[in-house]
């Protein structure tokens, strides 16, 4: 119940009374009211008001003011008349209708009560209560100004620093720290409505960012002691900046500096396009025999590039045979041998050339005669003593089978051996003679890659093909270093079955080349060495022996080759590979 | 201790959400944090104290800021609970604060003429007034069903923060008056306990003691920030 009344009295003397700014009644045109007690520096104000329509009032002496400094009185009870009201210590001389309070008769942080009375005190016409601090309205700041602090380089936008000092009456006040005046500038474009605000603090500077020129622009700034009233606003100024044409056209030059650079880039490109094309994309060397032009390849002169090899001392008669003889081994997927024993003894020698020769291919295309896949008599038993004998620089390429009764991929075939005029040397028998390893790499390459085992397998076979027939071949120098590093890698692997080949191969003397056997890990030397999975040039091809039905069955090797996986990076090879780096690749 | 007082004013201030007050009195205290060079352990013969004119500075910095901070809280909790300013504090004839039981000094020129000494007392006898109530402000908002976080942040710091302060100006009066300086005259306690229930006098109430102790911030501040003036710069000063 008392808090709702409490409440109604509230609300009612809410209506009736206002702190700031004056009070506003229904009747303010008649009677007399107070418009407002103003405190410029919180240590004085003055009270003012207004006699309204009534004409007997307008003496002055007619209206009384009268406060009190309101002290200890009972909450909730809001009437005064129990405490001493004084009047007004002194009236303002100046002006009409003001009361004026001292320094000495303010009291800050404290509320008083102001009633407008009649002269004959028994009339209240209006009554409100304040604490002078609640009623303090700086003086606007004075000596506004504006400097350019900077203009873009289009001339077009600049920024400005507004300055201006406090009034005079608050100087004093702010400099012992009395009165703590905060400013805010307010700055828009001449004919718009919306004012920009900014807060700037203490700080009796504002920066203005982003004004445009030739647009005339207004700003003011008004000062509030903080927490408390604002001031009224200074006196506008205005700013227009006049726009100056850029007396260098930066954008303009640079646009064109940038488009002079790319006509001279053009220029230096169409050129020089030759150069440039060796310099970026340098042609892949291709393979070279020592001694050998290939430019006579190229020419298409093959007599003399025959008469060339045939004065080799290496290069034999009976490399240069006409009898077509396979030339590389055709892998047979689809048919799973147990051992390769049972196909090479099941072999066609030599002589049985169609048969072989049907399993190979070759799409050799400058060779004129067929070269002799085949390892001779004398050769195959050379390969078999060196072998054993341990050449370490030849490792006669064996393979192991990598898995045992996997068949290694069929290749389909799809080329012709011709007449080649050279094949790649497999091995040097002891007499320095050359023997030929039969080529199918390409043969693998080319049909295998859809399963990766035989992929790998053909891989490993290939690789095995060549040794190096002269250590700054650079052409086959990776291949043949690859085929050695994989049977140095085959090698502890199957020391068995180093032997095995060859005995085949012994038994089968018409077989031109040896057994390659599987490598059991090829995979890293085949993406170490890509030229390895890549088919060789053209100029020639390798064959070797076949067995029958035209598919190389590789011995299989019951141990599982081990996975390296350990890849070494090699580097790219340049060159014949040292011991060294064969030590390298295989430790 | 006057090393870990500061040092903990030092650290209360960088919490203040306020950033840029905040920022203001981090950096001036970080300025004046390194300037202390000794250990605080009472060394014989060695002068281990921070001059007097960045105590004031550390104190009237707190006091700005508490002053800022208790003005947003009190504008805060007028948009919160406070219907279009129905309550004015006013009304009741200006007595929504309790009155003091020591007289202060009331206009510009008796504030401009009472001592140092009074001016210190003043100040610490409104610090100490006020403690107490902050804190049962405290108890008072946490128990409302919509009180924002916000709010209740503030209303603890400006807890934390008044009671650095008085360590401060204890400290000051130490300084500035010597050792026998302080009063002990610890002012009762004015504010009436939390024993209504109702909602709208809690209301009320909490409202009061926000916005008596923003008059009371502000009073502070201007106290503290006339010290100053007199410590910097006596002729000016003194002057009105």
């Amino acid at each position: 119940m008392e808090p709702i009344l409490f409440i109604s009295i509230l609300c009612l003397n809410a209506v009736a009374t206002q702190t700031v700014p004056p009070t506003t009644q229904g009747l303010t045109s008649n009677m007399p009211h107070l418009t407002g007690c103003f405190s410029r520096e919180l240590t004085t104000f003055h009270c003012q008001w207004e006699a309204g329509s009534f004409q007997n009032l307008t003496e002055p002496g007619d209206l009384r003011l009268f406060y009190i400094k309101a002290s200890k009185t009972s909450e909730g009870n809001s009437k005064k008349h129990e405490t001493k009201w004084n009047e007004c210590p002194s009236y303002s001389s100046s002006r009409r209708n003001e009361c004026y309070f001292n320094s000495s008769n303010t009291i800050i942080w404290f509320s008083y009560g102001i009633q407008l009375r009649s002269g004959s005190l028994d009339v209240v016409y209006d009554q409100m209560f304040f604490s002078v601090e609640d009623i303090v309205f700086p003086d606007p700041p004075v000596g506004l100004n504006w400097t350019v602090l900077s203009m873009s380089s289009s001339g077009a936008i600049c920024d400005v620093v507004v300055s201006w000092n406090t009034h005079p009456s608050a100087v004093e006040s702010v400099k012992t720290g009395w009165m703590s005046l905060v400013y805010e500038t307010q700055y828009r474009e001449k004919d718009s409505e919306q004012w920009i605000l900014m807060d700037n603090g203490k700080v009796m500077e504002a920066y203005v960012y982003g004004l445009l020129s030739n647009v005339e622009y207004e700003v003011r700034v008004r000062s509030q002691m903080r927490g408390y009233n604002y001031g009224d606003f200074s006196e506008s100024i205005f700013i227009l900046i006049p726009y100056k044409e850029p007396r260098i056209p930066i954008t303009s030059v640079l646009i064109f500096a940038v488009i002079g650079i790319g006509v001279i880039l053009m220029l230096f490109i169409v050129s020089r396009q030759q150069k440039l094309m060796v310099i970026l994309l340098p042609p892949v060397p291709g393979p070279k025999i020592k001694g050998i032009d290939p430019v006579l390849l190229q020419k298409g002169k093959l007599n003399e590039f025959t008469s060339i090899l045939s004065t080799h001392p290496g290069l034999r008669p009976e490399l240069y045979s006409n009898d077509p003889w396979v030339e590389f081994i055709e892998v047979d997927i689809d048919e799973p041998h147990d051992s390769q024993e049972e196909l090479l003894i099941a072999d066609s020698p030599v002589s049985d050339s169609p048969q072989m020769s049907s399993g190979f291919r070759d799409d050799d295309s400058g060779r004129a005669s067929c070269c002799d896949p085949d390892l001779s008599d004398h050769d195959q038993t050379d390969l078999h003593h060196t072998s054993t004998s341990g050449h370490d620089g030849f490792h006669l390429l064996s393979r192991a089978h990598s898995r045992s009764p996997q068949p290694v991929a069929v290749c389909p075939q799809d080329r012709a051996w011709p007449n080649s005029l050279y094949s790649q040397v497999s091995d040097f028998t002891q007499r320095g003679e050359v023997v030929l390893s039969p080529e199918e790499q390409e043969i693998a390459n080319s049909c295998c890659h859809n399963e990766a085992v035989e992929d790998n397998e053909n891989n490993k076979r290939k690789e095995l093909q060549w040794l190096t027939l002269t250590p700054d071949e650079t052409g086959y120098t990776s291949e043949i270093t690859a085929n050695v590093i994989s049977a140095q890698h085959s090698k502890p692997n199957s020391p068995i079955t180093d032997q095995l080949p060859f005995t085949e191969l012994s038994q089968d003397p018409n077989i031109a080349f040896r057994e390659p056997q599987n490598l059991t890990d090829s995979s890293p030397l085949s993406m170490v060495f890509p030229i390895l999975a890549m088919p060789p040039s053209p100029d020639y091809t390798m064959g070797e022996g076949v067995v029958w039905k035209n598919s190389l069955l590789l011995k299989p090797n019951t141990e599982t080759s081990p996975q390296k996986t350990v890849v070494k990076t090699f580097p790219t090879l340049e060159g014949y590979l040292t011991a060294e780096f064969l030590d390298d690749i295989t430790g | 201790m006057i090393l870990m007082i500061f040092f903990s004013l030092s650290l209360i201030c960088c919490e203040v959400r306020q950033v840029c007050v905040g920022i203001l009195l981090c950096s001036l205290q970080a300025t004046i944090v390194p300037a202390l060079d000794c250990s605080g352990q009472g060394l014989e013969g060695a002068s281990c104290t921070i001059s007097v004119e960045k105590l004031l500075d550390r104190a009237v910095q707190h006091a700005v800021l508490i002053y800022r901070i208790s003005e947003e809280s009190k504008m805060m909790f007028e948009e919160m609970f406070i219907p279009l300013s129905v309550m004015n504090p006013h009304v009741y004839g200006g007595t929504l604060c309790a009155p003091r039981t020591v007289a202060f000094p009331a206009t510009k020129s008796e504030i401009q003429q009472i001592s140092d000494k009074w001016l210190l007392h003043s100040v610490l006898i409104l610090i100490q007034s006020w403690i107490d109530p902050l804190a049962d402000l405290q108890v008072s908002m946490e128990s409302y069903d919509n009180a924002p976080s916000v709010l209740l942040n503030r209303t603890k710091w400006l807890y934390t923060k008044l009671m650095s302060l008085e360590q401060g100006v204890l400290i000051l009066i130490k300084q500035i008056l010597g050792e026998g300086g302080l009063l002990l005259d610890i002012p009762e306690k004015t504010s009436d306990l939390l024993d209504s229930p109702d909602i709208f006098e809690s209301v009320r109430r909490d409202y009061s003691v926000l916005y008596c102790f923003r008059k009371d911030a502000h009073k502070m501040e201007t106290f503290l920030k006339l010290l100053k003036c007199r410590q910097t710069d006596k002729q000016n000063c003194s002057v009105f």
